[in-house]
């Protein structure tokens, strides 16, 4: 079996297996808090450079979110407005486009104002977050 | 020019995952690679879309990987030390 074959497999069943995924994350992250002292995963950018990257405070946002925090939710990862509904557009255009009924949605993400957007936000915000340290 | 063959997959929903999860420049690299895709294929260039359509997969597997890795090895050795220090009662000072 190709990769080609595995990925197109595994798009198959994603559409069944979000929800999922979505909703066991947020039971995990209910009982996990990722500020403990204990807690073993850590962005594998800042173990290694000692600098936040653009997803940092990730598990501290689902943790605050699934607590019904939502303003502190979004204090941990200013960038999550912009990525979050990026990602959300991509995926339900991708993944969830029954009878073609997302197709400019399917156009509006690919297209290069929009990702090109995305890709000079991503840096900047990386830049700027280590500079202001937030 | 129209195009006879179905477009390849971007991996477009992968490559934006990759770099919220992965925190790795590559991902924004499988990104561009996603978007190059589906321009090439309008443009006619059915074989460049193909070709970006291989490295988009290739880079999104690589962050995949790099980032599982460093996570795996940063669990072997930092969270075995924690547990470590919590079994045998040690406080651990933040």
């Amino acid at each position: 079996m190709t990769l080609t074959t595995v990925f197109k497999r595994v798009n198959a069943i994603m559409p069944y297996l979000l929800p999922v995924l979505i909703i066991a994350a947020g039971i995990v992250y209910y009982y996990i808090d990722p500020q403990s002292d204990i807690h073993p995963i850590q962005c594998s950018w800042r173990l290694w450079t000692g600098t936040s990257c653009p997803s940092c405070g990730g598990q501290r946002a689902l943790h605050a979110l699934v607590h019904g925090q939502w303003a502190e939710a979004w204090h941990y990862n200013l960038f999550f407005v912009v990525s979050i509904p990026y990602a959300l557009a991509a995926i339900a255009s991708t993944w969830y486009n029954y009878h073609h009924r997302l197709d400019w949605l399917h156009r509006a993400v690919r297209h290069p104002a929009v990702y090109w957007t995305y890709v000079v936000q991503f840096f900047v915000w990386w830049v700027v977050r280590n500079v202001l340290e937030i | 020019m129209e195009n006879q063959q179905p477009k390849p997959n971007d991996y477009l929903v992968w490559s934006i995952l990759t770099t919220l999860f992965c925190c790795l420049p590559i991902g924004i690299a499988a990104i561009v690679y996603s978007a190059k895709v589906g321009s090439l294929y309008n443009a006619g260039d059915y074989q460049g879309a193909c070709k970006a359509s291989a490295t988009a997969k290739t880079l999104v597997l690589v962050t995949a990987a790099v980032g599982l890795i460093s996570h795996i090895i940063y669990f072997a050795v930092v969270g075995a030390a924690g547990i470590m220090a919590i079994m045998s009662d040690n406080v651990i000072v933040p």
